[in-house]
């Protein structure tokens, strides 16, 4: 017979209309955990790509001079707007430093050429000049052959949009615009962030550039010895390059960087939905409140009856009060569950890992008796500031 | 069983105004009340409507309070307590019968006897052996788990009764406690108060407009206008006979 026990039996006994003003905060509460789930687990399996790797990457872009080191998002334009400057020389005056902290130095050159077979060109498909190191550095898997430096790579999807689904592809030939080259490797399908070179065809970058008449290199990307000696590599890196490019037209970056930059946006990302999420369930706490000022009218009576028994007025705040923060934890706990069972789905679907966490438990349950109890308060103070004469004579 | 004031006071009012408004517009739905009960009484409060007679009532029930005047209520001075302690003393010290059915719909009959009990804070047992002793005494102890709409208006009202009378009030307050019922269940009801006065010695005051249901009692006060015109013993009274099994 305590509070709660006569609240839930007042829920109980307006089933749709408690249903349907739970819902208010069913879908507040969804929205809210889902969102912060799904960022969360974006943003774990993003940071989990990055550790395959090791941190010991580093990537020097063209920058537009005198904005080297403030470049806003590094790296995420390579050999986009920035005019390259960048060439095979650059690299090898890093490779001639022979310094301990470097282990390889790669170029990366986009090549605009169509590629295809004799049978005709395949769209879709990026060509991307570079050397033997850059796929050790970047860690690339062979399911059949190797990069020789004379022959093409072609990434898993490439080698369908090729030649279908033949075996043996080795010694096969592909066109680069006119310029005939024999197939020497092929790449295993990846996944995740690097799934982008399943696409791409790799030559030689000699090759490549003649091929267009290009001089200058997307990219040049440098695997330090250690995840320890990769600030050193940045230092000798900047300092060959600063030599070779007075003007400073280039950006060195580490792969823990992107990183970081990755899990800012996507926070500012969740922050931002989440907040747009909460103005649903701020709704859902006035759909309570206003179902709980009608709850009160109706049971001017009950109220009165209460107070003539000697019921104080905590008794009957207590007991409406009980009453909206059940109907909020009620939605609330629904909205949880529905939103473990979406976030599931969606991570499923989408190929990243995402659940309910603790944190987003609580807080989901944090907000419910919130908004329970700040939309809950005012009609629990009309009820119990009721006068009980006043009250009965309500019939 | 039942713990009642045996012997002196219980209700002692000195010039009770109630005045509702300011100024101009005020109206005085009482205006200078003197009353006394002893205990043991059972006395009537009748007048036409608008007499002031449930003002009155609301005032000696802690319902509401007077603008003016003294209230002692079994020898302590009630008319100047807070919200809080009003309620607390309503609970413990008097039980109320309403006109219409007020016993609340979604609990059994004996959770509508322990509800004052609840609020006065009695121990559950305690709650549940004053409640069970209280609808035997109403003849209605094998209604305990029935809800009110699995009642008659006669039944209700008499497990509205024992709702009044379960935690052991100084003063049982009625409000037209027949008027929503018919003959034979009013005469029920009436009978039953003129048991508990008789066999308990509670102190009863009926609030009512129909001379039968004076009749019935020991006094009668006849109010109008907000003053007391008139009080006398009841010469002619009527003796109720149960037309129902009632009484243990």
């Amino acid at each position: 017979m305590n509070a709660f026990t006569i609240a839930l039996d007042s829920i109980w006994s307006h089933r749709l209309r408690s249903a349907l003003t739970a819902l208010g905060i069913v879908i507040g509460v969804f929205a809210v955990v889902t969102l912060t789930s799904l960022g969360a687990g974006v943003s774990s399996y993003v940071s989990g790509q990055f550790k395959v790797f090791g941190a010991t990457l580093v990537t020097v872009s063209p920058a537009t001079p005198g904005q080297t080191a403030r470049h806003p998002h590094p790296g995420f334009s390579p050999g986009g707007n920035v005019p390259s400057t960048l060439t095979l020389g650059d690299v090898s005056a890093i490779s001639a430093l022979h310094s301990p902290a470097i282990a390889r130095v790669a170029p990366m050159a986009v090549i605009p050429a169509p590629i295809g077979t004799s049978l005709g060109q395949s769209s879709g498909l990026s060509v991307i000049g570079t050397n033997a190191a850059y796929f050790l550095a970047e860690q690339m898997k062979f399911s059949g052959g190797r990069f020789n430096g004379t022959g093409v790579v072609l990434g898993s999807k490439a080698a369908v949009a090729l030649f279908g689904h033949q075996k043996h592809l080795e010694g096969r030939t592909v066109y680069l615009g006119k310029t005939p080259l024999v197939v020497s490797g092929i790449l295993k399908a990846s996944t995740g962030i690097t799934s982008a070179e399943n696409n791409m065809v790799f030559v030689p970058v000699t090759t490549g550039l003649n091929a267009v008449g290009l001089k200058n290199i997307s990219q040049i990307v440098v695997q330090a010895t250690s995840d320890q000696s990769v600030n050193q590599a940045v230092s000798a890196v900047t300092g060959v390059l600063n030599h070779r490019h007075p003007v400073h037209d280039f950006s060195v970056t580490k792969d823990t960087q992107f990183l970081t930059t990755i899990n800012k946006t996507l926070s500012t990302i969740t922050i931002f939905l989440s907040g747009l999420a909460a103005i649903s369930l701020l709704v859902g706490g006035i759909g309570i409140m206003n179902i709980m000022l009608v709850t009160v009218t109706e049971r001017f009576r009950e109220i009165g009856i209460r107070k003539a028994l000697g019921a104080r007025d905590g008794d009957i705040l207590v007991q409406f009060l009980a009453e909206s923060v059940l109907l909020a934890l009620l939605g609330g706990a629904i909205g949880v569950g529905l939103s473990a069972i979406a976030s599931h789905v969606i991570g499923k679907l989408a190929g990243f890992p995402a659940g309910v966490t603790v944190g987003s438990i609580v807080l989901a349950i944090g907000f419910s008796v919130g908004v329970g109890i700040v939309f809950g308060v005012l009609p629990a103070l009309r009820a119990s500031r009721l006068m009980p004469a006043e009250a009965l004579r309500t019939e | 069983m039942l713990n009642n004031v045996q012997g002196g006071v219980v209700i002692d009012a000195k010039g009770l105004i109630r005045q509702h408004g300011n100024g101009q517009s005020a109206v005085k739905a009482i205006n200078g009340i003197d009353l006394v009960v002893q205990s043991g009484e059972m006395v009537a409060l009748m007048g036409p409507s608008g007499s002031g007679k449930s003002t009155l009532m609301q005032i000696l029930g802690l319902l509401d309070r007077p603008s003016q005047g003294s209230y002692h209520l079994a020898g302590k001075d009630v008319s100047r307590l807070s919200k809080g302690e009003s309620a607390a003393l309503r609970g413990r010290r008097i039980g109320f019968v309403f006109q219409g059915i007020h016993l609340l719909p979604r609990l059994t009959a004996i959770r509508n006897v322990e509800l004052p009990m609840v609020y006065a804070r009695f121990s559950s047992a305690e709650r549940r052996r004053r409640a069970e002793d209280s609808l035997d005494r109403v003849g209605l102890g094998t209604f305990a788990g029935r809800r009110p709409n699995q009642l008659s208006g006669g039944q209700a009202q008499r497990i509205a009764i024992a709702r009044a009378v379960a935690p052991g009030p100084d003063l049982l307050l009625a409000d037209e406690p027949t008027g929503a019922l018919d003959r034979a269940s009013g005469r029920d009801v009436l009978a039953l108060f003129q048991q508990l006065n008789q066999e308990l010695g509670l102190t009863i005051v009926i609030v009512t407009h129909d001379p039968l249901v004076g009749r019935h009692t020991k006094r009668i006060v006849e109010l109008e206008d907000g003053r007391i015109i008139g009080d006398r013993p009841v010469e002619d009274r009527i003796l109720a006979q149960n037309t129902s099994e009632v009484g243990a």
